[in-house]
């Protein structure tokens, strides 16, 4: 056995026997676990939530021609001008997350029209304290992404916080927050790509 | 090619060539609803803040676990959501892009089925965007490509072979003994802790290198985390006899 093989079958060993102890604790333990560990459960159940919003976000984008109920291509934002976008260079870094994923995809290039998928908010009807509440912690999230300088993740999840409390995208600091996303992701679309 | 099978097999994006449509993209998020992605996801982040230690870094594993999800795929028939996800998470805490690769075996594989020849380039996907991949790919890589995948197979075995050497170091530094001729024997094809205790010749009981394979797999969860050229952690003493 090489070196390589060897070390690779001792990966493979160790996950296996991290992995069926991780599967064998139960829901319950690992929420307590998570709160022992200073982690916010809430948290953890927003970003599944949030991948989830992402994904049907991004989906929208992508449809093709066989789907008869998927927007037309015309009324979609232009892919190229999407991919332009050095979104995926922070992907290749690691550093993307799901959020920014669906945000990259359904982001509109100047001029386009939105994309007819989504509902006029007149028609919306008023969301729950559950939906306000999931979407103050994401606009919580998206403000600490901006922090760090991440507006795609931060943009994709205003976008969920929207899709869950429409008005409170009317907020000034809302909007403020919007705003600084967009700034931030123009300057990196400004900077010349590396070769 | 559809993202689903008949059995309800999602192959993911990197199989299928494409990004998902309005209709896919809403049954791959009721699949995972329907298994429980909420659950499985405390899980994953529960096993993703164990290995990376920090929480900023465990989000970022589950993070990409969750693209190599939509990626990769998924067949529900064969294992549980909190399997797949643990299993992703694993994968992506050691960096391993295996399943990749085996992705992009498969495809070139049935590209030569259809008489397609010449290796397959790294699906679009691959490179960050799972739902988005440019349907204008090349059947057939460049020079250029096929040197890129080379090189990066040889840093994938190089950066192997550095991470044993980190290995051996430490138990060297431990004074590890069984567990240093634990590898040996591994290396030479022995796996029964058993079949160690004889060939090794020494007059210790079987659980001894039971022992030492406990504290190599320790070991190894750290160093598989370690980011290549990364200064190793300060180990807690993992001597053995």
């Amino acid at each position: 056995m090489t070196s390589e093989e060897l070390w690779q079958t001792l990966v493979d060993e160790t996950g296996e026997a991290l992995i069926e102890e991780a599967a064998a604790v139960s829901l319950a333990q690992a929420e307590q676990e998570l709160a022992a560990a200073g982690i916010d459960v809430a948290d953890v159940y927003g970003q599944a939530d949030s991948f989830l919003a992402s994904l049907r976000a991004g989906g929208a984008v992508v449809a093709s021609a066989a789907d008869p109920e998927a927007p037309s291509r015309k009324a979609l934002p232009s892919r190229k001008k999407a991919r332009a976008i050095p979104v995926w260079m922070a992907a290749a870094a690691a550093t993307v997350t799901a959020g920014a994923v669906a945000y990259v995809a359904t982001r509109p290039s100047e001029g386009t029209p939105p994309a007819p998928t989504t509902p006029p908010s007149t028609a919306t009807p008023p969301p729950t304290a559950d939906l306000v509440a999931q979407a103050g912690d994401l606009r919580r999230r998206a403000a600490a992404a901006c922090n760090l300088s991440h507006p795609e993740e931060c943009l994709a999840l205003l976008d969920a916080a929207r899709d869950k409390d429409p008005a409170g995208e009317a907020r000034e600091d809302v909007k403020a927050l919007r705003q600084r996303a967009e700034d931030q992701l123009r300057e990196i679309e400004a900077k010349p790509k590396p070769k | 090619m559809d993202a689903f099978t008949s059995s309800g097999n999602y192959l993911g994006t990197d199989r299928i060539g494409r990004g998902l449509t309005n209709a896919e993209s809403g049954r791959l998020d009721k699949l995972l609803r329907d298994h429980g992605f909420r659950a499985a996801s405390v899980h994953a982040f529960r096993f993703a803040l164990k290995l990376a230690k920090t929480k900023g870094r465990a989000e970022d594993v589950v993070s990409r676990a969750n693209l190599r999800l939509v990626c990769t795929g998924w067949d529900p028939n064969a294992v549980s959501l909190q399997r797949r996800l643990l299993r992703l998470v694993w994968s992506e805490f050691t960096h391993d892009r295996r399943e990749e690769v085996l992705a992009r075996r498969v495809e070139e594989e049935f590209l030569r089925e259809q008489g397609i020849h010449g290796p397959v380039p790294p699906p679009a996907a691959a490179r960050g965007d799972p739902l988005q991949p440019s349907p204008k790919e090349a059947a057939a890589s460049s020079i250029e490509q096929e040197v890129i995948t080379l090189e990066e197979e040889q840093a994938e075995l190089a950066a192997r072979r550095k991470k044993l050497d980190a290995l051996i170091e430490r138990l060297r530094a431990g004074k590890d003994e069984i567990a240093l001729e634990y590898l040996e024997l591994r290396r030479n094809g022995i796996v029964s802790p058993a079949k160690m205790v004889e060939a090794s010749g020494r007059k210790v009981d079987v659980k001894v290198f039971y022992e030492a394979a406990r504290r190599i797999q320790r070991l190894v969860e750290r160093i598989a985390g370690e980011k290549p050229g990364a200064r190793p952690g300060n180990d807690e003493n993992e001597g053995g006899s």
